[in-house]
């Protein structure tokens, strides 16, 4: 997959211009990325370990080119035996700033959930990020992306108690799609 | 690391005369510097045997309790000044430990001093030598079932127990003294000075089927309260099934002779509400003892089997040479191998203060000191839901050293 990725960015191919774009109706992607992802808060485990996480959007046009819609994402990992989850939900926005060229913006708004054994986190997700569109044919696209979600001020629960308050939750992820524009 | 506040703190040394031995606790701001007496433990060790060491040279190694009293507390097992042996140990020096500049020397007996003070019917009073230090500086340790994958939280840890695995004596009895002291880099923390009841008066528990328990006897005090936890002790079926008559013909000592004391204390108020609670186990390898009804005072002495024609030079006693005693320094059966799994820390006191007053069972804890009562500290937090424990401490240790034999 991330060999994938890398040729991905490296031969570019033909880009997808705004003309070629619908710019109406439905577009959808799913998405599978290496993600890495930490709490932060003063007795947070510093370390950030390796996962993969699986995301799927879905959505409509607001202008030729802005993409507005929704995503879910799921991504995990395992720490030292135990295994942590991210979950996610929100509404996205992708924006193509240059005319003629693949390269979009993202940003979403949402939320996120952190869970491991009896560990849990809830709190509002901010997502910035950008990715590449690969024109395959007709309105099929491939592409990379690299996002990272931040949701901060939340409550570390466990078994449904809140011990940590003041937790921040920072997720990173890069990897591939496919869709229809 | 969070220091929340120092309870104690009495410099000494292994020749430091008593006098210099100078307490800044707050737990004993109003305590003497000079001792006003000796307490009931103090002065009970006398030579026997090989040891080589005066009384008067053990005694130098004593400390002055908050109550004024003079109690003995940690020495080497070698005397530095004059080379003599006490044939004892008390494991870890302390004096390594984080938490030694604000806990200081521990007193050995405080606990068992104040019993009857503070209105327990009857004295209990245990021997010098079952005192057993160890602790741990920086232990990780586990958060809610999670390891430390996602919180990370670093604990100082000071113990002891009278944890004595020589004698019948905890056949049957179950209150021994113990001093906790923990401080964590989240806020949680206390030091705990206490009698706790571990397990059963008057039964034990089989080391090798916990499922077993064992009458004994009767406890002394007889009215001992029953407490959580267990003196897991072998027995006899223990040797018999994995030293004596192994499946595969292979003699492993260290699968029968394992004594685990699981305690399960805590301080609590007046009202009963728990203060802080603590369930570490202290687990001894090499006793030298194990329960059986055949032999008298239903001691059997593990350095016996050694002279078993199918156990000579096997597994525990390789090198064992013919004729050792129980209480040889030669046998390696005497408990110097030994290791706490920590566990549980839990403290609710996010009102305060962090002074309590219990007494010498850690209970009636109130804010006044009152006639037999222990000054016990706790940080002002709750720690509910974190549920921090796990770590193990010592197990690669052993306290053997030149002299050192049982009883230990």
């Amino acid at each position: 997959m991330f060999f994938l990725a890398l040729i991905g960015i490296a031969v570019p191919g033909p880009a997808v211009s705004a003309q070629e774009r619908p710019g109406a109706g439905v577009w959808w992607t799913a998405s599978a990325a290496a993600h890495a992802s930490r709490l932060t808060c003063d007795l947070c485990e510093p370390g950030r370990d390796l996962g993969s996480a699986l995301g799927l959007g879905i959505g409509t046009y607001a202008a030729p080119n802005l993409r507005i819609g929704m995503d879910l994402g799921y991504a995990t990992g395992t720490d030292d035996g135990v295994r942590e989850s991210v979950l996610s939900a929100g509404l996205v926005a992708e924006i193509h700033p240059l005319e003629r060229r693949g390269l979009h913006l993202i940003g979403g708004l949402g939320w996120a959930g952190y869970r491991a054994e009896d560990f849990a986190y809830d709190g509002v997700r901010l997502r910035l990020g950008l990715g590449w569109d690969l024109r395959l044919a007709d309105t099929w696209v491939v592409g990379n992306r690299l996002t990272y979600d931040a949701s901060s001020f939340g409550s570390l629960k466990n078994e449904g108690e809140p011990v940590v308050r003041g937790v921040g939750l920072g997720t990173l992820q890069f990897g591939l799609y496919v869709g229809r524009r | 690391m969070n220091r929340r506040r120092s309870w104690g703190s009495c410099a000494w040394g292994a020749l430091i005369a008593l006098a210099a031995c100078e307490s800044t606790d707050p737990m004993t701001t109003e305590a003497p510097v000079q001792a006003t007496g000796d307490a009931i433990a103090f002065g009970i060790w006398s030579p026997s045997g090989p040891d080589t060491c005066t009384p008067a040279i053990h005694d130098q190694y004593a400390t002055v309790g908050p109550d004024g009293l003079r109690y003995p507390t940690w020495h080497p097992a070698v005397d530095p000044a004059t080379g003599c042996t006490f044939g004892h140990e008390h494991g870890r020096d302390p004096s390594g430990s984080d938490l030694f500049g604000e806990v200081g020397a521990i007193p050995f007996g405080y606990a068992n001093q104040h019993l009857e003070e503070g209105g327990f019917g009857a004295p209990r009073n245990e021997d010098h030598v079952g005192h057993k230090i160890e602790w741990e500086n920086d232990l990780l340790m586990n958060v809610g079932g999670a390891g430390a994958a996602v919180l990370s939280i670093e604990c100082d840890v000071l113990v002891k127990l009278h944890q004595g695995t020589h004698s019948p004596d905890a056949y049957t009895n179950n209150l021994h003294e113990v001093a906790y002291h923990v401080r964590c880099s989240d806020g949680t923390g206390f030091s705990a000075t206490l009698l706790t009841p571990i397990g059963t008066p008057g039964e034990l528990v089989v080391g090798c089927d916990r499922e077993v328990h064992v009458p004994a006897g009767t406890a002394n005090p007889e009215i001992s309260p029953d407490g959580g936890g267990k003196r897991a002790i072998p027995d006899v079926r223990c040797l018999q099934e994995s030293v004596l008559s192994p499946e595969d013909g292979r003699p492993r000592f260290d699968r029968a002779l394992r004594e685990s004391w699981e305690i399960s204390a805590s301080l609590r108020r007046s009202d009963g509400r728990v203060l802080a609670a603590f369930n570490p186990y202290f687990q001894v390898m090499d006793p030298s003892r194990y329960y059986d009804t055949s032999a008298e005072r239903a001691l059997g002495r593990p350095i016996d089997l050694c002279y078993v024609p199918e156990l000579v030079g096997e597994d525990r006693c390789e090198g064992v040479a013919d004729g050792i005693s129980w209480d040889d320094p030669r046998s390696p059966f005497k408990g110097v191998r030994r290791f706490v799994d920590v566990n549980g820390n839990r403290v609710h006191n996010a009102d305060g203060p962090e002074v309590w007053y219990t007494n010498a069972l850690g209970r009636n804890g109130r804010t006044e000191p009152f006639p037999g009562a222990i000054r016990q500290w706790v940080a002002i937090r709750d720690n509910k839901g974190l549920d921090i424990g796990g770590g193990v401490i010592g197990r690669d240790r052993d306290y053997d050293a030149p002299g050192v034999r049982a009883p230990n």
